[in-house]
């Protein structure tokens, strides 16, 4: 594609990209219950609207491949052929290769993929159902024979359709009572043509021969008998070489024949059209007329609309042609003939049965220069210039109406507002009003015996560029900072006014007065408080989704993998619609696709097992989610066969995550947890124990990373339960502010565990580390003094605070100067330079309009490592009953 | 300039159409994803001339279109579809609409168009 362009691909690959979304799911739904009528029709429909914007595009192949399941869909649809088992593979695999393509397109701007194979597939099965169906005429030809002779076939259909037409317009110009010689040649040699491009040699002859016999030059009209021997020599000849009956059909072509019957209406209101129209046509003038060659223009455009819509192309052809005269005419008069157009006419007249008739009696007429069809047509669809402007006092009328009802202002706007939306008013700029509702799981899942994937919920969605959502977000963190500073402000009014009352500063007409003003502002200021926090949240939720986005790979992923591993697993999903952050969501799906993968490789058991234990063959994986808060939980429930202890516990000891004699201690929770260790999943032979143990240190480190929590609950040969528990966005964190020099510092509250304060006393050293005791546990201690320069701190304070935070694994308390509050703030992402800095997730603008660093926990605890190493000696020690505390060990 | 009312379940279609339509002077008043909001909005606005697609969920085309011409015996429909079943398309011709054209053949919706509705 030369002319690529974006916006029309980016159109183009939401369409298909939504399609898929319900497709899919739709497909899984289908494959439980392969006869479902409405899923069926939705696959068909969302393969349909992917053919159609394929073909728009030019996407030829994605067309194809689209139509060809479609195809499939109609087929099992119709009750032709149902879909098989082979059919569901091959169309999943067709669904990844709708995906392949917008990836090569994206790339390559063209198609640039190799689809036969599938298209061969895809063929056979379709093929393979027309068997079943009973097409004996199909099984028996060669492969490579059949497309040809389909070919054939069709050429030849065309053909006899042609002729069946050509013959018939011959017979009805017959039946006129003058038959002009011109018209009849002209038709046989139609004939001719068509005859020797079909190579039947036989009917050529017969009809050449009765062109030079029947119709000699001398002749201009021709009589009873010659149109009788041509129509009957034809006829003939036609039979014996092709086979086939030439009827006397009342219509221009073949396919209008088997439609005659049921349009008489619509032929009756054509006629009556003509009637009304034709009649320039009629009146052919011997001598060249500027008005009757304009009336005839007028009268030909009209009726070849009529026409093509009859689908009457020979009398559209037959327009044509007398138009592409006039025009000649029209451009040099002198060409005029009144005979090339009665010709024409004569064809004309040929092409209807009814339109002898409507020709005689427009001989009677007196034709009126004044073109005076125009005021006869009832029909006829002229745009009244008024009618725009009819619509426009509708829609004014429909908003007062709606104001009456509604009493006011609110109804102008919902009706504004709903108009808006109708007509994806998208002027301002790229907001595109998507009509799919977003939720492609609605309760589908729960009730997969009626409900097709798509509910009829009519949700409507707009779509906004992330970006523009991050900018209205950064604008509502500026007001959040411009209220916390009108607050302060407001506090300093109250003090200056208290200063001014206790003193008496004032008079007391003006003390009252400042009062007053006063109660105003505090009034304001936290009605702008309450505004400014609903809007945070407003935008909040608009960079939420429903998790169904995340959720909705699932049902073909367990699919694909019980499969694989011939396992009968049913994912239930429920929750589908609690929202949760976009960006989140991107970073969940890798982790619960590991969580998800584990749980059937590994945790549900094959269908014999099952049966052995005593449950049903098949297994249950069930997949929710829910809000607690400003948090979301997701669990990933199955009823396999559970943890196993003893096997988690080898495998710990032996990679010496938990020393021996620490194991008896250790509760059921605390050895589940231990399968998320790292180095856990390094365990070669991990499907021996419960199987859990593959890369979900890695899960939970993203997990954590975004700030959430894993947890596992599980009992044997019961099944396991994995937690998620994730903040429901990112771009909002509650903050505790604190200060290192006069640098500010915002450390996620999630994280933190206490504070405290301290003092140098409590410090001990081990190894260049500084470590605190704090509640019969060693910490490390980490002064954000010394790892961030430039803050002004100094290093050697007496007393200072001790925030204790825990990320990850580790813990570690972080040395502060002072601890100024709690705030939720807006995380406004570092420029470059900036990221390369470890330690740093973002920055935030407080409400004195100061900046603050948000800590990168992760980054910064890291720096305590080295401590973790040592911690373990010396819990070995303390377990070893060496009597000594650790502190005395390290001092 | 025509007032056009836009029913097509394809956004992508609808966008195009309206693209197409509003690049030749006309006005999209309004688009609908299916038949029951192609017929409410029909009645809300009277536009005049409805792009009907046929396969939609819930009330089809054709279905919209009957209902649409037993409100308005006036209303011009032309439908714009890939669908070829001949039943489907005489159908659609039945119901008195201006024409039915193939999605690939946009550009014959303005021979139609200008033919038969902005002259006359």
């Amino acid at each position: 594609m030369a002319d690529f362009d974006k916006e029309m691909w980016q159109d183009f690959v939401v369409e298909v990209q939504e399609n898929l979304e319900e497709f899919e799911p739709n497909l899984l739904l289908l494959e439980q219950q392969p006869g479902d009528q409405s899923i069926l029709n939705d696959c068909f429909r969302n393969m349909h609207s992917i053919k159609g914007a394929a073909n728009y595009m030019g996407f030829s192949k994605m067309g194809e491949l689209a139509h060809k399941i479609e195809n499939l869909m109609d087929m099992a649809r119709q009750g032709e052929a149902p879909l098989t088992q082979q059919s569901f593979d091959v169309i999943f695999q067709a669904v990844d290769w709708f995906r392949k393509f917008l990836e090569d397109i994206e790339k390559n701007h063209k198609e640039t993929l190799d689809v036969s194979a599938l298209f061969e597939e895809l063929d056979a099965l379709k093929d393979g159902k027309s068997k079943v169906a009973g097409d004996p005429g199909a099984v028996e030809e060669p492969e490579q024979g059949a497309a040809e002779t389909e070919e054939d076939d069709e050429l030849l259909t065309i053909f006899q359709e042609e002729m069946k037409s050509l013959y018939s317009q011959l017979a009805s110009v017959c039946n006129a009572s003058e038959v002009s010689r011109q018209t009849v040649v002209s038709l046989l040699e139609d004939m001719e043509r068509v005859t020797n491009y079909m190579g039947h040699e036989g009917l050529l002859s017969v009809i050449s021969a009765l062109k030079e016999k029947e119709c000699p030059d001398s002749v201009s009209t021709l009589d009873e008998e010659a149109k009788e021997r041509i129509l009957k020599d034809i006829k003939a000849a036609f039979k014996d070489e092709v086979g086939l009956e030439l009827e006397e059909e009342p219509s221009v072509t073949a396919s209008e024949g088997m439609e005659i019957e049921e349009d008489k209406e619509l032929y009756t209101i054509f006629l009556d059209f003509f009637r009304e129209v034709g009649l320039p046509l009629a009146k052919i003038p011997e001598d060249f007329d500027q008005q009757w060659a304009q009336d005839c223009q007028d009268a030909i455009e009209r009726l070849k609309t009529s026409a093509n819509y009859m689908d009457y192309m020979e009398v559209v052809r037959i327009l044509e042609e007398w138009e592409e005269r006039l025009a000649e005419v029209l451009s040099s008069t002198d060409n005029y003939e009144a005979e090339t157009f009665r010709t024409i006419c004569h064809q004309l007249i040929g092409t209807l049965p009814g339109l002898p008739e409507i020709f005689k009696s427009f001989e009677d007429q007196e034709y009126h220069k004044e073109a005076e069809g125009e005021s006869g047509a009832e029909d006829d669809p002229v745009i009244d210039p008024g009618s725009l402007d009819v619509i426009d006092s509708a829609i004014d009328n429909l908003i007062i109406d709606a104001e009456d009802e509604t009493g006011g202002l609110s109804g102008r706007t919902s009706v504004a507002q709903d108009l808006n939306e109708t007509t994806e008013s998208s002027q301002e700029a790229d907001f595109e009003v998507s009509d799919q509702g977003k939720t492609v799981f609605p309760q589908a899942q729960k009730t997969p015996e009626t409900a097709s994937v798509r509910g009829s919920s009519s949700s409507r969605t707009v779509r906004v560029n992330l970006e523009k959502v991050e900018h209205l977000l950064e604008d509502v963190a500026e007001l959040v900072v411009l209220r916390s500073s009108l607050q302060k402000d407001k506090t300093d009014l109250e003090n200056l006014y208290s200063v001014c009352a206790n003193e008496r500063m004032l008079p007391t007409a003006q003390l009252r007065q400042l009062k007053e003003i006063l109660l105003g502002v505090s009034e304001k200021v936290s009605a702008l408080e309450r505004v400014v926090n609903q809007l945070q949240d407003g935008v909040m939720r608009i960079r939420m989704l429903p998790v169904s986005h995340l959720f909705g790979r699932f049902p073909r992923m367990v699919r694909d993998i019980s499969r694989k591993v011939h396992k009968d697993v049913e994912l239930v999903i429920s929750g589908a619609d609690t929202a949760l952050d976009k960006q989140i969501m991107e970073q969940l799906a890798d982790p619960l696709q590991h969580i998800i993968r584990n749980a059937v490789d590994h945790g549900i058991e094959t269908p014999e097992e099952r049966k052995r234990h005593g449950k049903p063959q098949k297994g249950t994986l069930s997949l929710s989610a829910s809000q607690e808060g400003n948090f979301v939980v997701i669990t990933v429930s199955d009823d396999g066969k559970g943890l196993d202890r003893d096997a988690i516990i080898k495998k710990a000891s032996s990679l010496g995550l938990i020393p021996p004699e620490k194991i008896s201690s250790l509760t059921e929770s605390q050895i589940h947890q231990l399968i998320f260790a790292p180095g856990f999943s390094t365990a070669e032979t991990v499907s021996d124990l419960s199987g859990r143990g593959v890369g979900l240190d890695v899960v939970k480190k993203n997990i954590e990373r975004i700030g959430g929590t894993v947890m596992v609950r599980s009992v044997k040969g019961k099944g396991t339960t994995i937690l998620l528990r994730i903040p429901l966005t990112l771009a909002i964190v509650r903050g505790l502010i604190v200060k290192v020099g006069h640098q500010s510092m915002v450390i996620p509250v999630s994280n933190v565990f206490e504070t405290f304060r301290i003092s140098s006393k409590d410090i001990s050293q081990i190894e260049g580390y500084e470590i605190i005791s704090r509640r019969q546990e060693t910490l490390p201690l980490i002064r954000l003094s010394s790892i961030f320069r430039g803050t002004g701190a100094r290093e050697d304070n007496e007393k200072f605070f001790a925030v204790r935070v825990r990320a990850g694994e580790l813990e570690a308390c972080l040395g502060v100067d002072a601890l100024v509050g709690q705030q939720e703030v807006v995380i406004k992402p570092l420029s470059d330079y900036l990221m390369d800095q470890p330690g740093f997730a973002g920055a935030t603008i407080l409400g004195d309009g100061s900046i603050a660093l948000i800590l990168d926990l992760g980054a910064v605890v890291e720096k305590s490592k080295g401590f973790i190493f040592k911690r373990q000696q010396i819990l070995e020690q303390q377990a070893l009953g060496s009597g000594v505390g650790a502190e005395n060990v390290l001092h | 300039m025509l007032k056009i009312l836009v029913v097509d379940d394809s956004s992508f279609m609808r966008k195009r159409l309206k693209g197409l339509l509003k690049e030749a002077g006309h006005d999209v008043v309004a688009t609908a994803r299916d038949g029951k909001e192609g017929f409410e909005l029909y009645r809300k606005l009277r536009p005049d001339l409805v792009i009907m697609d046929v396969t939609m969920r819930g009330v089809d085309g054709i279905q919209c279109a009957r209902m649409i011409k037993e409100e308005d015996p006036e209303a011009r429909i032309l439908f714009m579809s890939l669908v070829k079943d001949p039943n489907v398309i005489s159908e659609a011709k039945n119901l008195g609409s201006l024409g039915f054209i193939e999605k690939k053949d946009h550009h014959r919706l303005f021979d139609i168009m200008d033919k038969e509705i902005m002259q006359g």
